[in-house]
């Protein structure tokens, strides 16, 4: 025995005995939260251990356990401490500067008082309650990358068990020990086209880790690949993109399937009651350039149901047929059970990044309805009675012509919301244009393949955000809060049981509405831009939100 | 893979059940700061690569990244007096005294000890010395190597990567003689009596952070504590220099210097581009 024998031997008695009984508040009140029924019990506080049965907690409450908050995909916390009544008191209460050159687009995870973010490769393990540093896993970047990827943007972590699983810039899926940091493993899941990459955080589904890939201006071909959480093998793999001979390989000439794109760049959502995941696929490749990829291009800019055992397709639904606008679909489709039309239905609902607000039957794919929110949309005269656009035909040339929404969408990554308690679907859009040119052009490794490109129109058009609340009772929408600021933040929205939602806005702040009539309450000058989404957590008794803002995550409470 | 862990000086940990906590110092070999390469690199380097050389917005980290460590001190000179693509200027005024001054600062915030990676050489058996370390040793109870082992002490993965068998063989068998107040382990007493004892993750004059034996984080208001007692030595054992033989503590050596020059290199940190629009 090492000569501190007797006193390890001391100390392990008194972890053992007493670390059940110390009070894991030690820093905080007893005062909780308002029917606040799942609460960190202090034998939880500070442990790292996520289960199955935490992944399928209903209401997101004092943890954050992904990306989302919960599987349905709906951001919205039942914590309800902070209300349009007190909200005037919020505050901020740290913030953690990542020292990461870019612009985050994190949104955190907490389990148990314990904060997961991260920064380009790097991730982060904080105290929620004060933002300190417990470990940092540091990875460089990656050089040599193409168009987003090479941004190293990364919006965050998937936690199971004592483990932390995140994507890096080039397409590695790493497990790391949730504990320390430290790397596990590390596994490399595209690797046959230096234009893949990756952004997303991973979605945990059993015993999986799912994961998509960037890349989808640059001619990669599309894929969502799920691996052991244990081992990291890799378990099934569903490419976007159907191969020679396969269903929908008509639009795909030669080898143009393995540009083809339909990236899995965001993460999607899982019904455990259906065994169904719902995940949604970017726009094909070359984005501009229709003419190399004749018919509808399946499964681009489409919403895929899989089974999350096989990866086997159960139906797809595609929402801009043979686009050649950028337009993705990987929006977050939000699981939603609900009325509609007066009859209980499970449905999923999202805004798309062309322009229409959906709603599907997600049990079988069918359409149930639609809603334009972009006033100014030309590319189509509206949405037929199965679901597909009735194409305007309006053709990038190598002149250029003008559509709306803009490349960058009426909506896009950021995330939307759902409030069950007033069967709301909140979102933020971008009514603006953009001039679009295409011109044909090969796939080329280590280059974009975008054929061509996408500048803002000639002409006084507009370019305005909102906020939206859409009533899934009513369908229509209950207000649309024009956004006033220098820049349209690419900042999503969550909404609470208290009544509110929270944004970040055009002026560079972390704004708080209220929920039933858009009237801004708050908003704290971060004086960084927005590019992330926002959560809430609760520790103590204590609700707090968090949001990334440039290179740092700050966080607020009443105080 | 580097932690905050792997940057912060030794490791006093207590509070573990253990026989054996292979514990090694991570920071500078000598805690004898060289003035004049301390001044010279805070004068001229440390605007770019931080003043730990950690790297900032404006310079890789020297201090930490792997292919910097790799160099053997001759490169590194070229590099100072040459300049280097990427923007790293030649500093062609430093005459060689001065330069090799400066390597040597570096060299001690790299942690870098003994004759460097490429000085003595192992003559253990690596194989023999990985059954060492997940067995008799127990070295893998608090240490991590390629996802195998403990969680509280440094992952060694990469450890032996950018240091020669003496000074690892040193790390062993002298555990303390590299402590840094940096990093260390406490036991805490409320003001009711209660104790509850850790590695401390973080703290400051206000509140402490400590993580026990089963991965749990305590967060802790010193207002509320009645004590905060420090151990002010690593809790790695003293006693390896006759616990294990010298032939094992050769093949122990031996298996951290393998895995550490097989460990796969990371990235070279560089700087964000540009922000992706999607």
């Amino acid at each position: 025995m090492a000569r501190y024998g007797k006193q390890i031997c001391g100390y392990a008695a008194t972890i053992l005995l007493v670390a059940g009984a110390i009070a894991a508040h030690a820093r905080t009140g007893p005062d909780g939260l308002q029917d606040h029924s799942a609460a960190i019990s202090s034998s939880e506080l500070g442990l790292v251990d996520v289960q199955q049965s935490d992944l399928l907690q209903k209401q997101a409450m004092d943890n954050w356990i992904s990306y989302n908050g919960d599987y349905t995909g709906r951001r919205f916390s039942s914590l309800n401490q902070i209300t349009p009544a007190n909200v005037s008191h919020l505050a901020a209460k740290w913030i953690f500067h990542t020292q990461n050159p870019g612009v985050l687009e994190v949104t955190p995870v907490v389990v148990n008082g314990v904060m997961f973010i991260t920064g380009s490769n790097d991730a982060y393990a904080l105290d929620a309650e004060t933002g300190r540093l417990l470990w940092h896993h540091e990875r460089g970047i990656s050089n040599g990358l193409v168009d987003d990827a090479s941004g190293h943007i990364n919006r965050g972590v998937a936690v199971l068990g004592a483990r932390v699983y995140m994507e890096t810039d080039n397409a590695h899926l790493l497990c790391l020990d949730a504990r320390s940091g430290n790397l596990i493993w590390d596994r490399a899941y595209a690797t046959d086209n230096k234009n893949y990459g990756a952004t997303s955080a991973p979605l945990i589904v059993k015993n999986l880790v799912l994961v998509g890939t960037s890349g989808g201006d640059d001619g990669v071909r599309g894929f969502l690949a799920a691996f052991d959480a244990q081992t990291g093998n890799e378990v099934w793999r569903f490419w976007t993109i159907p191969a020679p001979g396969e269903f929908g390989s008509e639009s795909w000439p030669g080898d143009m399937y393995k540009h083809g794109c339909a990236a899995t760049w965001m993460l999607g959502t899982y019904d455990p009651e259906m065994n169904t995941l719902y995940w949604g696929t970017g726009n094909p490749c070359p984005d501009f350039d229709g003419r190399v990829r004749p018919g509808d291009d399946l499964y681009t800019s489409s919403l895929l149901a899989l089974n999350p055992d096989t990866g086997k397709l159960k139906w797809y639904f595609q929402f801009s047929p043979h686009n050649m606008y950028d337009y993705d679909a990987v929006q977050t489709p939000v699981l939603v059970d609900a009325k509609f039309k007066g009859a209980p239905r499970k449905l999923v609902v999202t805004a798309n990044r062309n322009g229409f607000l959906y709603i599907l039957d997600r049990t079988n794919g069918k359409y149930l309805y639609s809603k334009q929110f972009i006033q100014s949309l030309n590319w189509a005269k509206g949405i037929d009675k199965n679901g597909r656009p009735i194409s305007n035909n309006l053709v990038p040339d190598e002149t250029g012509v003008t559509v709306c929404p803009s490349y960058g969408g009426g909506t896009n990554w950021y995330s939307p919301s759902y409030d069950p308690e007033t069967n709301t679907f909140y979102f933020r859009s971008l009514d603006a244009c953009t001039l679009f040119r295409a011109k044909t052009q090969p796939f080329e490794e280590g280059e974009t393949y975008y054929a061509t490109g996408a500048r803002r129109p000639p002409g006084n058009l507009p370019s305005t955000g909102y906020i939206n609340a859409f009533d899934l009772s009513t369908l229509d929408f209950t207000w649309r809060d024009r956004q006033i600021g220098e820049r349209h933040a690419s900042a999503g929205v969550m909404s609470t049981a208290g009544g509110l939602i929270a944004f970040g806005n055009d002026a560079e702040e972390f704004e708080v509405d209220d929920a039933r009539t858009g009237k801004p309450l708050w908003a704290f000058n971060l004086g960084q831009a927005v590019h992330a989404s926002p959560m809430s957590y609760g520790i103590g008794g204590k609700q707090y939100f968090a949001v990334a803002a440039g290179d740092n995550v700050i966080a607020f409470a009443l105080p | 893979m580097k932690n905050n862990w792997f940057m912060r000086a030794a490791f006093p940990v207590f509070g573990l059940p253990v026989l054996c906590l292979l514990l090694f110092a991570t920071m500078p070999a000598s805690a004898q700061v060289d003035d004049q390469g301390a001044a010279i690199f805070s004068r001229n380097c440390a605007v770019c690569h931080g003043g730990d050389g950690k790297g900032s917005d404006r310079g890789p980290a020297i201090a930490t990244e792997p292919s910097v460590i790799a160099m053997s001190d001759a490169d590194l000179l070229s590099v100072l007096h040459n300049g280097a693509a990427g923007g790293m200027p030649a500093f062609p005024q430093f005459n060689n005294q001065q330069a090799q001054t400066v390597v040597k600062y570096l060299r001690q915030l790299q942690g870098v000890t003994g004759a460097g990676p490429y000085g003595s050489q192992p003559v253990g058996d690596a194989g023999v010395g990985k059954a060492i370390f997940f067995g008799k040793g127990g070295c893998s109870q608090c240490h991590m190597i390629n996802g195998q082992g403990g969680f509280l002490a440094p992952d060694l993965t990469s450890y032996g990567r950018s240091r020669d068998a003496a000074a690892i063989l040193q790390a062993i068998v002298n555990p303390d003689t590299k402590l840094q107040p940096a990093w260390r382990g406490a036991e805490v007493q409320t003001r009711s009596g209660e104790k509850i004892s850790g590695v401390v993750r973080t703290e400051d004059n206000l509140q402490i952070v400590l993580q026990s034996q089963d991965g749990r984080y305590h967060f802790f208001d010193r207002s509320n504590l009645a004590a905060v007692n420090y151990v002010n030595h690593s809790l790695m054992p003293v006693d390896y220099a006759t616990r294990l033989n010298t032939k094992e503590l050769d093949d122990l050596v031996a298996y951290l210097v393998v895995i550490g020059r097989n460990a796969t290199p990371e990235p070279p940190p560089t700087h964000r581009q540009r922000l992706g629009h999607d």
